[in-house]
């Protein structure tokens, strides 16, 4: 079991100095994309975080989902958990030995207009080789009919150290607009 | 090279009780904002809501859908009004909340809000906010460019306390 303290600053000191939470890549789609694959993960922070806004590009839909894996492993070796609140109830879902992690739904662009869903997902103890790679997710939405308030824990069921995540939807492409940022935090 | 970020932009510690707390003229130069909030009301034993405005808006332009456990059953709701809503506190049993400002500055997008808030303790006599996770969606694309939070009546109380961050991409 393994103890971080992240300390945020309390005082007018700008993050340069401290350095514990660093940018490491940033997507912006600039066009549809069918994916976004954060790759070459350098080994030396303590775990990682993804920050996102993401809508779909088909406007024939209204949601989809998304997936997530690691290091292009398209085993069985994922396992998650999720807790979300849909506007009228509160539900719990648990999965194993899928191929994916998350499944979280988000808007398509037959959506609402200018709505796309806020994802914070944070990768702990990514870089070490004698556990697996365990992951909490906060994410939320308001599609019509998938209204979503919901935490995720998720299980990559190998020892190895993360080196790509990659990010994509059920179907169909990610929307021009949405971002992906990869932080990486120092222990 | 890594860019260092996750900067304090401002921050205020209440030492006498004020009506709101406002966080004005914020840079568009970061790419998300994080709120740490802990608030008390004005009244012992009365719950007092704490509320969220960004951009002086007062429409009816906040949307959320929220999960809570109050310490007895878990529950959902959606809603359409005016504010986003933090939870309840009162002078002893502060409201907890962190929010999330996802792409605060993006013109070609409404405003993601996320929200864990807490309260551990019970405010006698209110089934409020215990445990709270919260997307909020402010309909509207314009940059945020400042954050109001004030209670739904009273003051905010002296030690309540906001530290406003800047997340850089």
């Amino acid at each position: 079991m393994s103890f971080i303290l992240l300390g945020i600053l309390n005082s007018q000191v700008t993050a340069s100095a401290a350095g514990a939470y660093d940018l490491l890549q940033t997507t912006v789609l600039t066009s549809s994309a069918s994916s976004v694959t954060f790759s070459s993960i350098p080994s030396d922070y303590k775990h990682l975080q993804i920050r996102a806004v993401i809508r779909g590009n088909d406007v024939n839909y209204g949601a989809a989902y998304l997936r997530i894996r690691t290091n292009g492993d398209t085993s069985s070796s994922y396992a998650f958990h999720s807790l979300y609140g849909d506007g009228s109830s509160v539900t719990s879902n648990g999965f194993s030995s899928q191929s994916y992690l998350m499944n979280f739904i988000y808007p398509e662009d037959g959506a609402t207009a200018n709505m796309f869903s806020p994802i914070v997902l944070d990768v702990l103890d990514y870089a070490s080789t004698n556990k697996n790679t365990t992951f909490k997710m906060f994410a939320g939405g308001q599609v019509s009919g998938n209204e979503r308030s919901a935490l995720y824990s998720g299980l990559w069921n190998n020892t190895s150290a993360v080196n790509s995540l990659l990010f994509y939807p059920a179907g169909g492409s990610f929307k021009t607009g949405s971002r992906f940022s990869l932080y990486g935090i120092k222990g | 090279m890594p860019t260092p970020t996750y900067d304090l932009i401002a921050s205020n510690v209440l030492g006498t009780s004020a009506a709101s707390i406002t966080f004005s003229s914020i840079s568009s130069s970061y790419r998300d904002l994080v709120l740490v909030a802990r608030m008390f009301g004005s009244t012992p034993d009365v719950a007092r809501e704490m509320r969220l405005r960004v951009n002086s808006d007062t429409g009816s332009n906040y949307s959320s859908v929220s999960m809570n456990g109050d310490g007895s059953s878990a529950t959902s709701a959606t809603s359409t009004i005016s504010y986003g809503q933090l939870g309840t506190a009162d002078t002893t049993k502060p409201i907890l909340s962190i929010l999330q400002f996802l792409d605060y500055s993006a013109t070609d997008k409404h405003k993601p809000i996320l929200l864990r808030a807490n309260r551990p303790e019970v405010i006698t006599g209110y089934t409020t906010t215990g445990a709270d996770a919260k997307a909020i969606r402010w309909a509207n694309t314009a940059a945020i460019d400042t954050i109001l939070l004030y209670p739904s009546s009273g003051n905010i109380e002296a030690g309540s306390s906001f530290y406003l961050y800047g997340i850089v991409s």
